[in-house]
């Protein structure tokens, strides 16, 4: 019986310290400013040639990071801190391969490649976030870009206060009227 | 002793210092190149030449940019230099056949970027423009080495196409990191219906009337649903629209390609903050007048485009760009590869003996020749992503296990 008590509080405890350590992580994880993005602008000269068009704050949302296994030709645009954490990675790629419904009774043609000349990235805005780098399929890198001189003092947000949903940003405290 | 000692350590320090100033002008590596935009290898006198100058800087960090174009004033005119987004230009051309160029830019970076535009004209005829054109190595605030300094010439972007595909097996799709996005307003971009993770932005191309496309985008989101695709799996949708009628698109068809402007609509789909899009397009009034095209899609993207006389493919192309699954109808050709996606056999009929056993207790499973490709088989004789508009409402098994992977990822 006792031996049953001590085992559970043993098990409590460790409950209580991976909790709270798992809420730890949870709440330090860097999160993305709202409504921010940082628009990427590539010109693809050739494979695995880059060059940077532009690169510029914008008061846009962010694009979901994605990846597809089926595409092995692609460029990959990290996120990273100073100490070379990765915070956002998504990829990109090399060619886009276009199809068509084509109506029978006309001439139907396969799926054709065509190079991802202009590329844009919407990357997310991270406070901590030191560069963005480019990457091909295997890693090497093409191209790496610091962030430290962008300012979001000029990127505005929009008021989206009183549309009845506490969005991403509002709280009780800066919205009571959506997060009641 | 001592003085020897001395001197050795003396010796010692000089040299390190010398190998670690070396090591650090080692690691500088970077050049200045220019691309010739005009077509052609060869220019007649008074062609108008447009010349993109670059520097890369690989493995360091620039803002700024310093380089000389030299170029032979008896056979070239310059019209003009403009500066690029990234650098702020000084330009000195007061000597005749040199142009310095300084820049700086706010943003360091490595690897490659455009540096300014230079103008000429052609006074005689010239066969090899390195010939009379030339830029040099200068200073970006970093002693550069001399083995990266010279110039290269390149041609205008390649235009060889390669395929990216490789074989796999196992149906796959668009692999999302980020949480939920949909329950948000947004002004501009009002939602049609659904609270799903995706959120797939309707954007109208060519609409004049704002009332017709609500219309048209409604319709189509009854086009995307009316299917025997899991009902659970098509409440992971947002559906949601763009307002905004003032945006050309772009939308090309012909026999020989379609196109898009998919980093405007990708702009559009960012504002909303969608996950995928679907251009609704105008522009083509009749079936004839877009080639017998009622759609098109780039594949794996996210990106789709209909034209509205046939908003019910809707569902086909979105199956190209968010599932991955392929076209059933026959484009008239054989392949030389093996199929990519899942609804698709290849020529050894290997998947055509797995479909049957997986789905052994639905009659309409077979091995049926054609899809796409003519040496290739699908699994059912009709299908959604075949081109009967009176199917278009049933996916076959492997299309629903592939749509089933893509809803599995929100």
């Amino acid at each position: 019986m006792q031996n049953n008590t001590k085992l559970l509080s043993i098990v409590a405890i460790l409950l209580l310290i991976f909790g709270g350590l798992y809420y730890f992580l949870k709440i330090v994880q860097p999160k993305p400013l709202y409504h921010q993005a940082i628009k990427l602008s590539l010109n693809q000269l050739g494979n695995n040639e880059l060059s940077l068009q532009e690169l510029k704050l914008e008061s846009t949302y962010s694009e979901t990071a994605k990846s597809d296994p089926k595409i092995t030709a692609y460029y990959q645009a990290k996120i990273v801190t100073r100490n070379n954490k990765v915070l956002y990675t998504t990829q990109v790629p090399k060619e886009y391969l276009f199809t068509a419904f084509t109506y029978a009774g006309y001439q139907a043609a396969p799926p054709q490649s065509v190079i991802n000349s202009q590329i844009e990235l919407y990357l997310p805005v991270y406070k901590n976030a030191e560069k963005a780098v480019i990457e091909d399929e295997m890693g090497n890198t093409i191209m790496s870009i610091n962030l430290k001189n962008l300012s979001t003092a000029d990127v505005g947000t929009p008021n989206l206060c009183g549309n009845s949903i506490c969005d991403a940003g509002e709280s009780r405290f800066n919205c009571d009227a959506d997060c009641q | 002793m001592k003085k020897a000692v001395g001197l050795a350590l003396l010796v010692i320090v000089i040299a390190g210092l010398f190998l670690s100033v070396r090591k650090s002008l080692a690691t500088v590596s970077y050049h200045y190149r220019y691309q010739i935009l005009t077509q052609g290898k060869s220019y007649p006198a008074n062609t108008n030449l447009e010349i993109k100058l670059y520097i890369n800087a690989e493995g360091e960090q620039v803002n700024s940019a310093a380089t000389t174009v030299t170029y032979n004033t008896t056979n070239l005119q310059l019209a003009e230099v403009k500066k690029w987004n990234l650098f702020e230009l000084n330009v000195d051309t007061s000597e005749g056949g040199v142009i310095k160029i300084d820049g700086t830019s706010t943003t360091q970076f490595s690897g490659e970027a455009p540096l300014a535009y230079l103008y000429f004209t052609t006074k005689t005829a010239i066969t090899d423009l390195t010939q009379v054109l030339s830029v040099q190595s200068g200073t970006t605030g970093i002693t550069p080495l001399p083995t990266g300094s010279n110039p290269t010439v390149a041609e205008p972007s390649p235009t060889v196409i390669v395929s990216t595909l490789t074989p796999t097996t196992a149906p796959t799709s668009i692999q999302p990191t980020a949480g939920p996005t949909s329950a948000i307003q947004i002004p501009s971009c009002p939602n049609i219906e659904g609270d799903g993770p995706f959120t797939l932005v309707i954007i109208p191309d060519s609409y004049t009337d704002l009332a017709e496309f609500e219309a048209d985008a409604k319709t189509t989101v009854g086009h995307i649903k009316g299917n025997n695709l899991d009902p659970a799996g098509l409440k992971k949708f947002t559906f949601r629209y763009s307002t905004d009628l003032s945006k050309d698109y772009r939308v090309t068809v012909n026999q020989r390609d379609v196109n898009f402007d998919v980093n405007l609509a990708k702009s559009t789909q960012q504002a909303c903050a969608g996950n995928g899009l679907l251009v609704l397009s105008k522009k083509y009034p009749t079936r004839e007048a877009s080639m017998g095209i009622g759609g098109f899609s780039v594949m794996y993207s996210g990106y789709a485009v209909v034209l509205k006389h046939s908003l019910f493919v809707a569902m086909h192309e979105l199956s190209h760009a968010l599932a991955g699954v392929f076209d059933e109808y026959s484009f008239g050709t054989q392949a030389n590869s093996s199929p990519v996606s899942y609804n698709c056999a290849g020529s050894n009929r290997e998947r055509c003996q797995e479909w049957a056993e997986k789905f052994a207790g639905d009659p309409k499973v077979g091995c049926f020749q054609t899809c796409g490709y003519t040496n290739w088989y699908r699994s059912t004789q009709w299908s959604a992503m075949n081109n009967n508009p009176a199917e278009m409402n049933y996916f076959n098994p492997p299309s629903v296990e592939m749509w089933n992977s893509f809803f599995a990822k929100y």
